[in-house]
This record gives C-alpha cells, sequence and structure tokens, in this order.
C-alpha cells in the first residue's frame, strides 16, 4: 500500500475537523477527495505533510509511519503536495521555484557553494536539469527565467504542480488544482494530470469542488462529510450515493 | 522595463545555474573592474585621513554584508551585531597583545569564535523570531560592554587595550596605513565573493524560500531551523573579521566603541543600504562613515539628528535603500544610452 491511514482524528478546541478517518491508496492510483467546505479535507493534506498534528490516529507511508516525522523530512519520504492558495515563491524564477522543488535530490550546504568545489557544480546542473525536464514537461520552459510573482492564475497552478513534480514523489497530493480556472482550462489541467499519472506512475489524491473534474479524472471518489467519511467507491457510485447527494451534490448531475 | 528597473529592487540571488540572465545595468564586468581598479589606487592617491575614512568604509562594508544576510536574505532583525564585532575585536588585542600570538592567527581565530558564538546563539534565538530574536539579540548588545568591563584583567576594563596592526612588509615599500588598507580591501573582496556564492547556490535558493514562503519550503524539504541557525553563525563570522580589522585599523578598542548604539546604526544603515542587494552594504557603510563625519562640523548633537533624518527619508522614499535608488538610476541611464 502506499498510504494506510487508520482512525484519524483532529480537533480544533471543541471543533471536531477529522473523526477516526481511514483511507488506503494503492501505488498508482488517482484518488479524488470530494465534500463540502469545512469537510475537512486539507486538513487531511496538514496532516499527511506534518504541518497539522493529529490527536489519534496512525499513518502510514509505504509501510512506515508518519507520525512524528518532521515537516521537512516529508518530501524526502517521496510526498509532494500544492496549496490551495499557492504556495509559490512570488520573487524567484519559475525555474528557481521549480529547482527548490528539487531541494532534496542534492546536498550541498554553506560550505560547498562558497567554495564551489566540482561536485558542487556538477550537483547544481543537475538539479536544474530535473528542473527543465519538468518545466519541459508542463510546456514552461518559455517562462522558466520569468519572475513567478506576475503570471496568470492559471500559470501560477501549473508551475506549483511542476515543483511539486520535480520531488520526484510516489504519492502527490493536490489541493484544489483547477480553482479559479476557466473550463478550457479545466479540460487541459486534467489531460496534463493524467499524463503525467500515466508517464511516472505517481500516486494521487486530489481534493476539488469541480464534480466534472473529479468524476472523469479518478478511479475512485471518496467523499468527506463533517470531518467523517461518508462514501468510497467509483465515481458512478459516489455519485449516485444518497448520503453524498444529501450532503454535497444537491441534486443527482 | 523589467520589475528590477521600475521599483529598484534587486531580485533576490539566484544564481548562474538556475539561468537569470536578466540584468538593469548591461555594464556589469567593466563597471567592477574600474571599481576594483579605482579601489586599489586609493591609497597613492589619498591623504592618510581620506585613507583612513575609506578602510572603515571596508571594515562596516563585511560587517553589513554579514548583517544583510539575517536582515536581507533571512528577513528578521538583528540589535546585536555590535557584539560580535567587539567579540573580533578584542580577539586581536588579547591574542596578539598579551598572549603573544602572531597577527594572522586572530583572523581566523575571531571568525571562528564569533561563527561559534553565533550558532551557540542562535539555536535558542531562531526558534524565537521576527520581534523575539530582535529583543534577544538586543539583550546581547546590551550586555557586552559590562561583561568586558567586569573581566577587566584580561580585557583592560573600561581603560581599552591598544591593538598593534601587522605592519606593512619592508619589500613592499608601504606605508603603515596603505599596507592596511590594502588588506582590508583583499578581506572584504574575499567576504564579497563568498556572499555571492552563498547566494547563487542550493543554500541560497533554500533562503531565499524560506523568506517568500516557510510553509511551502517546508514541505520540499528545506530544513528552515538549520538554515535560519547557520545563517546567523555566518552573519556572526562576518561582524567578526569585521571586528578584527577594525581594531587594527583604529589601533585601540574599549567598551565604550561596541554599545547598543554601534548595533542600532548598523542595522540603520544596512537598511539605507538596501538588505537584498549586493551594492547595499557598501553604500551603508558610506553612510556610516561619511553622514556622521560631514554633520560633525556643525555641533555635538547634528550627527545623530542629520542620520536620523536620512534614515527616515530613505525608508519613505526608497525602500530598496540607496542600493534600489542607484539600481532605478542605472536602469534611466542604461535605456538612455540604449535608446540613442
Amino acid at each position: 500500500m502506499t498510504l494506510e491511514i487508520d482512525g484519524l482524528t483532529v480537533r480544533f478546541g471543541g471543533v471536531t475537523a477529522l473523526s477516526g478517518i481511514d483511507l488506503t491508496v494503492r501505488p498508482g492510483e488517482l484518488v479524488g477527495l470530494i465534500g463540502p467546505n469545512g469537510a475537512g479535507k486539507t486538513t487531511l493534506f496538514d496532516c499527511l505533510t506534518r504541518r497539522r498534528v493529529p490527536e489519534s490516529g496512525r499513518m502510514r507511508f509505504e509501510a512506515r509511519d508518519l507520525n512524528g516525522l518532521p515537516p521537512d523530512e516529508i518530501a524526502g519520504r517521496g510526498i509532494a503536495r500544492t496549496f490551495q492558495h499557492l504556495g509559490l515563491f512570488p520573487r524567484l524564477s519559475v525555474r528557481e521555484n521549480v529547482m527548490i522543488g528539487a531541494h532534496r535530490h542534492g546536498r550541498s550546504g554553506f560550505g560547498a557553494a562558497v567554495l564551489r568545489p566540482g561536485w558542487m557544480r556538477r550537483e547544481e546542473r543537475r538539479l536544474r536539469e530535473i528542473a527543465d525536464e519538468v518545466l519541459g514537461r508542463m510546456g514552461l520552459l518559455p517562462l522558466a527565467d520569468h519572475p513567478a510573482g506576475h503570471l496568470p492564475h492559471g500559470t501560477l497552478k501549473r508551475i506549483e504542480i511542476a515543483r511539486a513534480l520535480a520531488v520526484r514523489p510516489r504519492l502527490l497530493l493536490l489541493d484544489e488544482p483547477v480553482s479559479g480556472l476557466t473550463q478550457d482550462e479545466v479540460v487541459e489541467f486534467a489531460r496534463v494530470i493524467q499524463e503525467v499519472h500515466a508517464e511516472s506512475g505517481v500516486a494521487i489524491v486530489v481534493v476539488e469542488h469541480h464534480m466534472g473534474f473529479v468524476m472523469d479524472l479518478c478511479e475512485r471518489v471518496v467523499c468527506l462529510d463533517s470531518g467523517e467519511k461518508i462514501a468510497d467507491g467509483t465515481p458512478g457510485r459516489v455519485r449516485r450515493d444518497p448520503a453524498v447527494v444529501d450532503a454535497y451534490l444537491g441534486i443527482v448531475p | 522595463m523589467n520589475i528590477a528597473e521600475r521599483t529598484g529592487r534587486r531580485r533576490l540571488a539566484v544564481g548562474w545555474e538556475a539561468g537569470d540572465r536578466r540584468q538593469v545595468w548591461p555594464w556589469p564586468r567593466l563597471t567592477l573592474a574600474v571599481l576594483a581598479v579605482a579601489a586599489c589606487a586609493v591609497p597613492f592617491l589619498l591623504n592618510p585621513y581620506r585613507v583612513f575614512q575609506l578602510t572603515m568604509v571596508l571594515v562596516y562594508g563585511v560587517a553589513l554584508l554579514g548583517l544583510n544576510l539575517v536582515v536581507g536574505q533571512s528577513g528578521q532583525i538583528s540589535l546585536g551585531h555590535g557584539a560580535f564585532l567587539a567579540l573580533g575585536a578584542y580577539v586581536p588585542a588579547v591574542a596578539t597583545g598579551p598572549l603573544g600570538l602572531p597577527h594572522p592567527v586572530a583572523l581566523p581565530l575571531s571568525a571562528l569564535l564569533a561563527f561559534g558564538l553565533g550558532l551557540a546563539l542562535g539555536l535558542p534565538a531562531l526558534r524565537l523570531r521576527g520581534v523575539y530574536l530582535a529583543v534577544v539579540t538586543l539583550a546581547i548588545a546590551v550586555v557586552v560592554p559590562p561583561v568586558i568591563k567586569r573581566f577587566g584583567a584580561v580585557t583592560g576594563g573600561s581603560m581599552g587595550l591598544s591593538v598593534s596592526a601587522p605592519s606593512a612588509p619592508s619589500w613592499s615599500g608601504l606605508a603603515d596605513d596603505q599596507w592596511l588598507y590594502l588588506l582590508v580591501l583583499a578581506v572584504a573582496a574575499v567576504a564579497f565573493a563568498a556572499v555571492r556564492n552563498l547566494l547563487g547556490s542550493r543554500a541560497g535558493r533554500a533562503l531565499a524560500a524560506i523568506r517568500e514562503n516557510p510553509e511551502a519550503a517546508e514541505v520540499l524539504g528545506v530544513r528552515i531551523a538549520a538554515h535560519r541557525t547557520l545563517v546567523f553563525a555566518w552573519s556572526a563570522m562576518y561582524a567578526g573579521v569585521a571586528g578584527t580589522l577594525y581594531a587594527w585599523v583604529v589601533g585601540f578598542v574599549s567598551p565604550d566603541s561596541f554599545t547598543v548604539t554601534l548595533s542600532i546604526v548598523l542595522l540603520a544603515a544596512a537598511v539605507v543600504g538596501g538588505p537584498d542587494s549586493p551594492a547595499g552594504p557598501l553604500l551603508g557603510a558610506i553612510f556610516m562613515t561619511f553622514v556622521p563625519a560631514a554633520a560633525q562640523g556643525a555641533g555635538d548633537a547634528v550627527p545623530g539628528l542629520v542620520s536620523g533624518l536620512v534614515i527616515i527619508l530613505v525608508v519613505c522614499a526608497a525602500p530598496a535603500g540607496l542600493a534600489g535608488l542607484l539600481r532605478m538610476a542605472a536602469g534611466a541611464v542604461a535605456r538612455r544610452l540604449g535608446r540613442e
């Protein structure tokens, strides 16, 4: 199993954000995570990337515990994420953003930076190659030297995915990758994510409110409501699940 | 017109490897060469007092290079760099005086000691961030002069110690102050090159990432606490080296040279010069050396008043500092020349 979550519970004061969530993700699976705002989707991501400490429950990635791991070792384990409200470094160039995604593939520190030995320069070239390869795949090479702060929203979303891919993850967590995009861009994004998934075989969990996007893209859909899992199955089944319709979808689409 | 030209704000250092080829000023190498030649010619063209002043500019420049690592690159505030300067200054005073060690030992020794002290203070202080770090470092700056006075047997107490500087070797035919200027210039050049290399590397990118968005940097595997602590220690090391150079140039150290005011003036000079620019430390050091000296004639309280006014003016009118103004001017000149 790529990811196994057992009985994950998170409370903020008196509010229970997640209560006893169980979830497994198989290697190379593409799972959609849906649910109304406040259902606990982003909180689940925050637990997985160790930004939030759960009250109880176990999280295992590739049969190793994630509990107690410092947040900066998550990338080293092979997990990458994007953020709901863009987490780019606006004053760095697009390429630099992606090179920081490749940070975990290098080891040079302050001393090597100052003395610039041969191995450090080779490492810099390698990190740059990793970045350029991802940028090429995402069609971003023409923008590589542009500062990441002043680009259209859709492009920024794309850069963030490129940066996460530079980690070379085995589990990719996408938090609302198509929010605020036009219909054309949503279709284009679905295609890009499918390509990435097919090429690299990375397991992906995607949180999204755009139902068409989730239902077309994902092999499996999980629905959360008020911190509880209310459905887990194929898109067709979840779409018609009365609990899901009641809590989230409203009408059967 | 690119962003740097429009706002006068330099993009963060990014490195040649990362492909940054944009520039405001089209002749950086030529300008640097002219500056280097001018800097080397200074001791042979100017009178000894001017040479002394420019040596002090370089000394403060080294300290500000280090302080910029904390202020400009990490976005933190240190009010305690005067303490590291003091440490660096007392190393040659004690080591080459009472202990009788040779001069060349003093510089690496104070670099090492200041680095160690920076690391030791940085470990707890950088868990505290922003204003808390400012307060902790301020406490260090406050504590240092009394501590120096307390251990009078070693430090000479409030009387201070005189320091002998390395004298010019006979083969060079230089006067001692000329030799010292060139020595300081060489140290400053090495310090500058080291910072450039640092910021254009994987570690420099990580520092920039931490400043821009710590949460995202952390998720990508950047170790925030380690980077913040190390950059603080490097910064302290620069201040220590500057302290040793200061002691050589001035020839005398006393606790009153390293009061809290020095730390505050250093921070002000870093901001006035431009905290995220390579030219910032030099401009800040020029401000620190020449503005009080120029205002001296008008009365006792005037230097402080004028410095304060300049600080307020620069912060209001040019948030990217004097380096930002220079950058805007360079952009304008380059555009005009390019059009004709």
